[in-house]
């Protein structure tokens, strides 16, 4: 028993590794059921008013795009499909605006989305939370130009957004792994201009949220890559986080095992 | 088999396969990518924030509508290079207690709001199992973090080990969270390597 305790690192991960090619080169196909959080961040998405106009911030670098990359798309998509106008903008995360750009130009292709009418990218802003605030005053001002570097003032649809506020913004969509991150968004943009806020989290972060959406601070949530695959299910368009469930449930199962294994160790030389 | 001719896609994979080396052990190849990896960002950082903000404020705000005032943060901003002169090192905390300053009166002027709705929200009524048991884990957890309470009390101690136990449930979902969370950040890598670099299809 006490070799269990003492099992090379290395052997694990050579173990895991095997589980997660073998699961993307064979994926078995198992099935994904649909939660209750998955249905409420869809419905609030879904039920914004026609022609409404959302901002949707990718808050994370290449560092989270694995589980957030597929968040941003189905975000994209969603509010592509219902005919919102799209803003896309993010503080602080250098690459976050820069990551999504191909992933939302093939997205809007496939609506026939003109950028600068209907959607923009105003690229990663300087700031954090003082960006947020200057935002809600005046977007212009703060944001400046667009991706580009052109003035944001020569892009129809940013006479629709002088600034952040409930006026403007029917909601935004904010996708989160770090600080600053979905709570900053709260605490200076949304809680005080009671503008809604649906965001998409890394596994990681799930736990620390979720009491914001059950304050209803937060409307939605999609919570990890299983989050995202089941939002992937309702908004019609399965994508990469529906072929990652697979990988990601045999590992759950390998870790499961691990720890068992390992508190079998563990318990067996503590009695000795 | 495909292999890729994307120079940018054998640029990532290589870089993928340098960094994991180190889950072996500690390595040159692994070193080389590690700083290969700052030195770009660090270059990356200063140049996006050059050019995006810094030459847009000074060329827009201050030379084209003579907002001169901007000119005082800038000074602020530079004198934390005093820093780098002993004699005058004093200098460098007058930005930093000002960002300090600035810091903790912005937060204390928005983030209550966020907390009370928290704490307001935790008032709920006792009408389901599930309710009953987050009332007893906030309450718990809070005496867990009554240092001041001496916890040899009985019923205080008993309360607080309650409230250990639920930091430790939490922790372990953290914990949980954290290890998929990992392992799906290696899956995207690996899709990289097999499928994006090796054209493998699955």
């Amino acid at each position: 028993m006490e070799k269990l305790m003492k099992i090379d690192r290395r052997i694990i991960y050579i173990i895991g590794v095997c589980v997660v090619v073998f699961t993307m080169l064979y994926p078995i196909g198992l099935p994904v059921k649909i939660s209750d959080l998955a249905r409420q961040t869809y419905a609030a998405v879904e039920n914004l008013p026609d022609g409404s106009l959302v901002i949707i911030s990718p808050m994370y670098d290449a560092g989270a795009m694995g589980e957030l990359h597929p968040m941003f798309t189905v975000f994209f998509y969603h509010a592509a499909k219902r005919g919102y106008k799209i803003v896309v903008v993010n503080t602080s995360w250098v690459q976050g605006p820069q990551l999504v750009h191909p992933i939302a130009e093939e997205i809007a292709k496939e609506f026939g989305l003109v950028y600068g009418e209907d959607w923009i990218n105003l690229g990663s802003k300087p700031g954090g939370s003082v960006f947020l605030q200057a935002a809600v005053t005046d977007l212009w001002g703060a944001a400046l130009t667009d991706y580009t570097n052109r003035p944001i003032a020569s892009f129809p649809i940013m006479n629709r957004v002088p600034k952040i506020t409930a006026e403007f913004v029917n909601a935004c969509l904010v996708l989160d792994c770090g600080t600053p991150g979905a709570p900053t968004w709260l605490t200076y943009v949304n809680e005080p201009e009671n503008i809604p806020l649906i965001v998409g989290e890394i596994q990681m972060s799930v736990p620390e949220n979720m009491p914001y959406v059950a304050s209803g601070q937060y409307k939605g949530m999609i919570a990890g890559s299983r989050g995202c695959a089941e939002y992937e299910l309702l908004v019609g368009r399965p994508g990469k986080a529906i072929k990652a469930q697979d990988t990601m449930s045999s590992i759950a199962l390998l870790i499961t095992l691990f720890i068992v294994l390992g508190n079998i160790g563990y318990l067996t030389t503590k009695k000795k | 088999m495909n292999l890729s001719t994307n120079p940018g896609i054998w640029a990532q994979a290589i870089c993928i396969l340098a960094v994991y080396t180190y889950l072996y052990k500690d390595n040159p190849i692994w070193r080389f990518a590690e700083t290969t990896y700052l030195g770009l960002a660090t270059a990356y950082w200063f140049v996006f924030y050059f050019h995006n903000y810094i030459v847009v404020f000074v060329k827009d705000n201050v030379m084209q509508n003579g907002e001169w005032h901007y000119i005082l943060a800038i000074i602020l901003g530079l004198m934390i290079f005093f820093r780098y002169v002993p004699s005058l090192a004093w200098l460098a905390r007058y930005p930093m207690s000002f960002w300090v300053g600035f810091g903790t009166g912005y937060v204390l002027g928005f983030a209550p709001a966020v907390w009370l709705t928290q704490v307001r929200t935790s008032f709920i009524a006792l009408n389901s199992v599930e309710n009953v048991l987050i009332v007893i884990g906030i309450l718990a957890t809070l005496t867990y973090f009554f240092f001041t309470i001496a916890k040899e009390n009985p019923v205080v101690g008993g309360i607080a080990e309650v409230g250990k136990w639920y930091i430790m449930i939490a922790l372990g979902s953290a914990f949980g969270n954290t290890v998929l969370y990992r392992w799906n950040l290696f899956l995207s890598r690996a899709n990289t390597i097999i499928v994006d670099w090796l054209g493998v299809t699955p």
